[in-house]
């Protein structure tokens, strides 16, 4: 735990001349007006403004900054696009915001050995863009995909749709470059794929930003596959529609995708820009895709037709081409935009149970949200049992706000219970830092520190996230290091 | 080692485990230490109360599962217990429905896919069967010539039970196939050749048993670009595994000419048709030797004694200058296409029986496969009277990161020290 005591929100006059002097005037932001939009990140419970905002345009810049904070005993914390949904790139204790977004050069693309390697700036969707036209992609695909970098990807560990097939960013991520807290630079991993010691990549990815800075990535790229087919299974009932994802996964099939979206979400989608044409009295829809050979699609495209009547489909429409498929995947797509329609605010909760028990846990979730008159929708990856209850919300009524926050704790409690987990992609940040004591012993945390204190002993980057404080240091400094409050 | 510091220890730990702690007489000899005494904790509680009771006493361990690999690794460092993982044993939950199973560290892998192939899954761990633990699978992370079908070691876990030095339980991820609560501890812990911590249980993810497979062997002449060939089929959407060797599997010097290419295809069978099909067009497959991908997968796990096998790690497009970096005679030869990984063996040559220069000639050749063509080399099997101290774990890069772990995780050195890379 940091010993250091924490710093106040006031920039000192000096450290801002050293970074405007290595990143340059325009690329060094402090006042207040350009620092608000760094003050948070997707997650807009509480805001923290930083003391001031860098934009180094190299590894050399980021070295030459984060010397210059700990020379200023200044904490920092690494931003990427700021669609985080964990608050992980909120500054907690006035630290310096260094942003990635100017590093977005895509360095090397080689197709023959499959592999590319990125600035962190890059944004995800971006680099498949650039490789389409050879018949590759890279696979990990977040919905936030046409806005967040691959920098943040890495940190978060983020998955998407296709996780289900492809799995998240810890399985195509060979090697990174960093930036570790006393500004030395490391090369971890190796293109080749093995590198002899820990697996240092592998504890890095998903480390949220607080284990260095990353500054460049080498990811693993994937063939694009000869055939897609995409199916809409429409359902009374959710129950239905979770239990038929429970059978394809019984059955061996691994499809790329099995995403619900549940009937309030339906509603909210159909009432807004997004409409897909589904039908408002369905209790939710199950996007089912399958990717592969072409000669297999017929195969597996019947055995889903079997199984899905078997659990009660009401209808299992087939996307006849690409058009069709765009419009199945918009409902999805846009349950975000269209649920932010029905308040001010929309708090994208994410939790991860036992595939077999999602009919049951979805239902308990809604009977939460009922009993704290909030309202719940649901869209989620249900094929990795990941779950996305949704509570739309207006944050300036503090009451309701209490009502959304004591509610999220009793669902993720319900999903501990049941042997599941409190993220599954969103990370922690601060967010769900202080649940942790729900899922981990303190013993387990400690094994934790262990690892942070090896990249990052006194806590100065990214400082208050992830691992909750013991009650020691708590007692014995109440103001340490990024400690100072969490908004929830 | 003084005797009187044994019998403190042999007493401490009977009196955590009873006759679970022993003398072993006459010493037994093993990854260079030398042991006198052996310790089998039956549960998570012993094994903790065991680590405690060591580190009190200073006492270094070396970690066994079922002792079918100790030879992998650098010699352990002053080691004089043996902590055996065999009794942690058994298959703790099978959720079926879900594809996941927890077991604990000593449980035979055997035992392991008997189990959930009657439930229609696969474990996806493929070491040669010749008993392994799942806590020494999990410990040494190699992967053998279907990790391209089936993943590499670490995608398997998703979570872990593991005691540290300290007697500290710490547990990682979940039983769920989607999880970022928290670092991805698991990562650090497989692979870490026991010195991190020790290995109580895992949950694991299963894979479908595929619903059908077609193996094709070829022999391909080496003008007729093998190397291609190999990688192609590697990228064919049902190739479970692709391995390319030496023409004749019996013989260590092989024609030269041309190479046997032994590819899997595992999925739909639709699938698996099409890519036979493709490989097998305008070319003619040969009788299958017996064994298929298991042949393969059983030669690079084949003990050498008295010689080397090494492992190198490279791009793809530069497997086949491998090849030709290493081949020559006396040298056995078998490559995956993606991810690239050639594994050598060197027979021992026996021009005087304590004539090291091939071993000399040898590493020099691997040594310098490292800087052209950016190979990343492990040393698999080193003879055992060879001469010098070379860490198998050749040229670990961050060593200064690794020992600030080590510190951290096991400050007084007592789990398998010495064993991994920078003698970590
Ligand atoms: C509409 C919407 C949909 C989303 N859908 C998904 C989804 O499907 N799957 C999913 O996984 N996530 C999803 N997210 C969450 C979010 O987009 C991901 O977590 C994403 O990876 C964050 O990237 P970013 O560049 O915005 O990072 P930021 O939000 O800027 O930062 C996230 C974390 O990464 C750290 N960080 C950023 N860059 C670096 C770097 N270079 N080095 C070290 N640390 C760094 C930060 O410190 C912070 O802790 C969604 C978000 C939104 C708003
Ligand atoms: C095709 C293929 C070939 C392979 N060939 C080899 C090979 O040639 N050499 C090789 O070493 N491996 C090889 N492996 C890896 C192999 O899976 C394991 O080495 C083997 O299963 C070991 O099992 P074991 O229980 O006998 O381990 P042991 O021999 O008992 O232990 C192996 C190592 O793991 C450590 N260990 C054991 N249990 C634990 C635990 N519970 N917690 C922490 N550390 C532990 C030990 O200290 C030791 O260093 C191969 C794998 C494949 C897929």
């Amino acid at each position: 735990m940091s010993e250091s005591q924490p710093l106040s929100a006031s920039t000192t006059p000096s450290l801002l001349d050293r970074l405007a002097a290595i990143v340059g005037e325009d690329n060094c932001l402090s006042r207040p007006e350009e620092l608000y939009t760094y003050g948070c990140d997707g997650l807009t419970l509480g805001s923290h403004a930083p003391s001031a905002v860098v934009l180094p345009a190299d590894r050399d810049q980021v070295v030459a900054v984060v010397a210059a904070c700990r020379k200023f005993e200044r904490s920092f914390v690494p931003r990427g696009a700021g669609t985080g949904l964990s608050g992980g790139a909120v500054p907690m204790d006035g630290a310096v915001v260094i942003g990635l977004s100017r590093m977005v050069k895509i360095v090397e693309i080689d197709a023959e050995n499959r592999i590319a390697v990125v600035q962190p700036g890059v944004v995800n969707a971006h680099l498949s863009e650039a490789i389409a036209h050879m018949g590759l992609f890279y696979a990990p695909d977040p919905s936030s995909q046409q806005a967040c970098t691959i920098g943040g990807n890495v940190a978060e560990n983020s998955g998407g749709p296709h996780t289900l097939k492809y799995g998240t960013t810890t399985n195509h991520v060979l090697s990174v470059e960093m930036v570790l807290p006393d500004a030395s630079v490391v090369r971890l991993g190796s293109a080749a794929g093995f590198a002899p010691g820990y697996d240092l990549v592998g504890a890095v990815v998903g480390s949220e930003g607080t284990l260095g800075i990353v500054t460049e990535v080498t990811v693993r790229l994937v063939e694009i596959p000869e055939a897609v087919e995409t199916m809409l299974a429409i359902f009374d009932d959710v129950s239905d529609a979770c239990r038929l994802v429970g059978g394809i996964i019984r059955s061996g099939m691994v499809p790329a995708a099995l995403e619900v979206v549940d009937r309030r979400t339906i509603r909210a989608v159909e009432a807004s820009v997004y409409a897909a044409g589904l039908p408002t009295d369905a209790g939710a829809v199950l996007i089912i895709e399958l990717d592969g050979a072409a000669c297999e699609m017929q195969g597996l495209t019947d055995r889903i037709r079997e199984l899905a009547a078997r659990e009660g489909v009401r209808e299992l429409r087939v996307a006849r081409d690409a058009e069709e498929r765009a419009l199945f995947w918009r409902a999805r797509k846009g349950a975000f935009g269209a649920m932010g329609r029905l308040a001010p605010d929309l708090y994208v909760h994410d939790a991860v149970v036992p595939r077999a028990s999602l009919p049951e846990v979805l239902e308990e979730i809604c009977a939460i949200g009922d009993r704290y008159h909030l309202t719940l929708s649901n869209v989620f990856h249900a094929g990795d049992g990941n779950l996305h209850p949704n509570i739309s919300f207006d944050r300036r009524n503090s009451e309701e706000l209490a009502r959304v926050v004591a509610a999220g704790r009793e669902m993720l409690e319900l999903c501990v219970r049941v042997g599941g987990v409190l993220t599954g992609e969103h990370g922690v940040g601060m967010e769900k830092r202080d649940y942790m004591g729900l899922l981990f012993t303190p013993e387990d945390l400690e094994a934790m520190r262990k690892l942070r204190d090896a990249f990052n002993p006194d806590g100065i980057c990214n400082p208050g996230k992830v691992i909750p404080m013991t009650r020691a240091c708590t007692e014995a400094n109440p103001r340490a290091r990024g400690y100072d409050e969490v908004p929830l | 080692m003084g005797v009187s510091k044994n019998s403190s220890c042999l007493e401490a730990l009977r009196a955590v485990v009873g006759d679970g702690a022993f003398a072993l007489e006459p010493a037994r000899v093993v990854a260079g230490g030398r042991l006198v005494t052996e310790v089998a904790p039956k549960n998570a509680e012993e094994l903790s109360a065991c680590l405690r009771a060591l580190t009190a006493e200073g006492e270094a361990v070396l970690v066994e599962g079922a002792g079918t690999q100790m030879n992998y690794g650098n010699p352990v460092e002053g080691a004089a217990t043996l902590l055996s993982c065999r009794h942690l044993s058994g298959v703790v939950e099978f959720d079926s429905a879900d594809g996941v199973i927890q077991a604990g560290a000593g449980t035979p892998l055997r035992e392991l896919a008997k189990v959930v192939a009657t439930e229609g899954w696969l474990l996806p761990l493929d070491p040669p069967d010749r008993g392994g633990s799942l806590g020494g699978t999990l410990a040494t992370a190699v992967s053998g010539p279907r990790e391209r079908g089936l993943g590499p070691v670490r995608d398997a876990v998703l979570g872990l039970d593991t005691v540290l030095a300290s007697g500290d339980r710490a547990r990682c991820g979940a039983r769920v196939v989607k999880n970022v609560t928290g670092y991805d501890m698991a990562k650090l812990y497989v692979g870490s050749l026991g010195t991190l911590g020790v290995i109580e249980k895992a949950w694991l993810r299963l894979k479908p048993v595929p619903a059908s497979c077609r193996v094709v062997e070829l022999e391909v002449p080496r003008t007729e670009g093998a190397f291609e060939l190999a990688l192609a089929a590697a990228r064919r959407g049902s190739a479970r595994g692709v391995g390319l060797r030496a023409g004749d599997a019996n013989s260590l010097e092989g024609p030269g000419g041309s190479l046997r290419l032994v590819a899997e295809f595992a999925g739909e069978a639709p699938a698996t048709e099409a890519d036979a099909g493709w490989l097998l067009r305008g070319r003619t497959a040969c009788a299958p030797a017996e064994g298929g991908m298991d042949a393969v997968r059983d030669l690079q796990g084949r003990p050498l004694p008295g010689g080397l096998r090494a492992r190198v790690h490279v791009l793809p497009l530069r497997l086949a200058e491998a090849w030709q970096c290493l081949e020559g005679p006396g040298v056995e030869l078998l490559a995956y296409p993606e991810p690239a990984v050639l594994h050598a063996r060197f027979v021992p040559r026996s021009d005087g029986a304590e004539d090291f220069v091939w071993l000399d000639e040898v590493l020099g050749r691997l040594d310098a496969m490292r800087h052209s063509l950016g190979a990343e080399v492990v040393i698999d099997e080193l003879p055992e009277a060879a001469p010098g101290d070379h860490d198998v774990f050749w040229g670990a890069a961050n060593l200064g990161l690794m020992r600030a772990l080590k510190d951290r995780f096991d400050p007084s050195r007592i789990l398998n020290p010495g064993r991994f890379a920078g003698r970590i």
